[in-house]
């Protein structure tokens, strides 16, 4: 029985770094998963981060919904006009609690086609918030490069963790 | 390292409706279905049935964002679990759906965690998310999953049954 799920690469981060890159990703699989558990150096309890794909600087090709949860109301997170990249999560900063990290994964679909817009699925989880989001990235590339850019200016800090995954059918 | 995550099967389906993996062996912990998927056209659902169970046996709870709101909603003795409502996808939009079936051979009634994502249709419009949570309350070990469109699958579509095992 051959593997089907497969470390492509990974970071832990041992200083603070603002945008993680995953770049030059083998198209040999099916699908991707991005596993992160992160904290941030923002001056609030919270801290937003966004993921990008194959550039840092593309259009406003992205569209997200999310349904937020805070333990006591749901909320909305959306990107009703386009964004020029995806967001839908949050993390620690530094004033939250020590030694929180939140957790998050990312699900793509299909992300070597060529004819079909891209799709992924998000969960993400910090002690206030949950959110489960969706999104697609309205553009026809293959997608070879993934990054997370840590939001508000700010840096992840140190032992924060990146792993991505490739998943193949067959 | 064991292997702990196996395909069981994968269907690329084109000109049909209905999706079948049958005789799923009981030697894994769950179950995980996914699905990318690409419709003859616009404005029906994905459904999802065990068994060839449709006598209305499935209860679900979710929580939808269309891109202009988000809303709960709940079904109750549904004949299909419903996956998705498919109203964007047009021939270069994926929709991607993945499915998680817990402890699928047990004798217990079976949980489903599913979500949904639609991209924009066109570049600026919003995406469309759907979490939910499903049973399917029968005791007998899931042996057959059937996905099932209003319309027929198109070239693009590939829909993949995994196994996972617990160790």
């Amino acid at each position: 029985m051959p593997t089907t799920y497969d470390l492509i690469a990974s970071t832990t981060l041992t200083t603070t770094a603002t945008t993680i890159s995953f770049t030059s990703i083998p198209q040999t699989y099916t699908d991707l998963k991005l596993i992160c558990s992160t904290r941030s150096n923002f001056g609030s309890a919270l801290s937003r981060y966004r993921l990008y794909i194959n550039s840092t600087s593309g259009a406003a090709e992205y569209g997200y919904a999310a349904g937020v949860s805070n333990g006591s109301t749901v909320g909305v997170e959306l990107a009703s006009t386009g964004d020029s990249f995806y967001y839908a999560m949050e993390t620690y900063g530094s004033s939250a609690t020590a030694n929180r990290f939140d957790a998050i994964e990312f699900y793509i679909g299909d992300y070597t086609n060529t004819v079909g817009r891209k799709t992924l699925t998000s969960l993400n989880a910090t002690f206030n918030y949950a959110y489960s989001g969706a999104g697609g990235w309205a553009n026809t590339s293959a997608i070879t490069n993934l990054y997370v850019v840590c939001g508000n200016s700010a840096s992840f800090i140190a032992n924060s963790s990146f792993y991505l995954y490739g998943i193949k059918k067959n | 390292m064991p292997v702990t995550y196996e395909p069981i099967a994968t269907s690329s389906p084109n000109g049909t409706t209905l999706v079948t993996f049958s005789s799923i062996p009981a030697t894994y912990t769950d179950l995980r279905l996914v699905a990318t998927v690409l419709g003859a056209s616009q404005g029906n659902d994905v459904f999802m049935y065990f068994n060839g169970d449709t006598v209305g046996t499935y209860d679900q709870n979710f929580l939808t964002n269309n891109g202009t709101s988000a809303y709960p909603g709940n079904y109750q003795n549904t004949q299909y679990y419903l996956s998705a409502p498919f109203n964007y996808t047009s021939t270069n939009q994926q929709m991607l759906i993945t499915t998680d079936i817990m402890a699928y051979a047990s004798a217990r009634h079976k949980t489903m965690l599913t979500q949904v994502s639609m991209p924009p249709y066109y570049s600026g419009a919003s995406a469309y998310f759907q979490t939910a949570v499903a049973i399917w309350k029968s005791t007998a070990a899931i042996t057959s999953l059937t996905v099932r469109c209003g319309v027929n699958f198109v070239t693009g579509t590939t829909l993949t049954l995994y196994g996972i095992k617990a160790a």
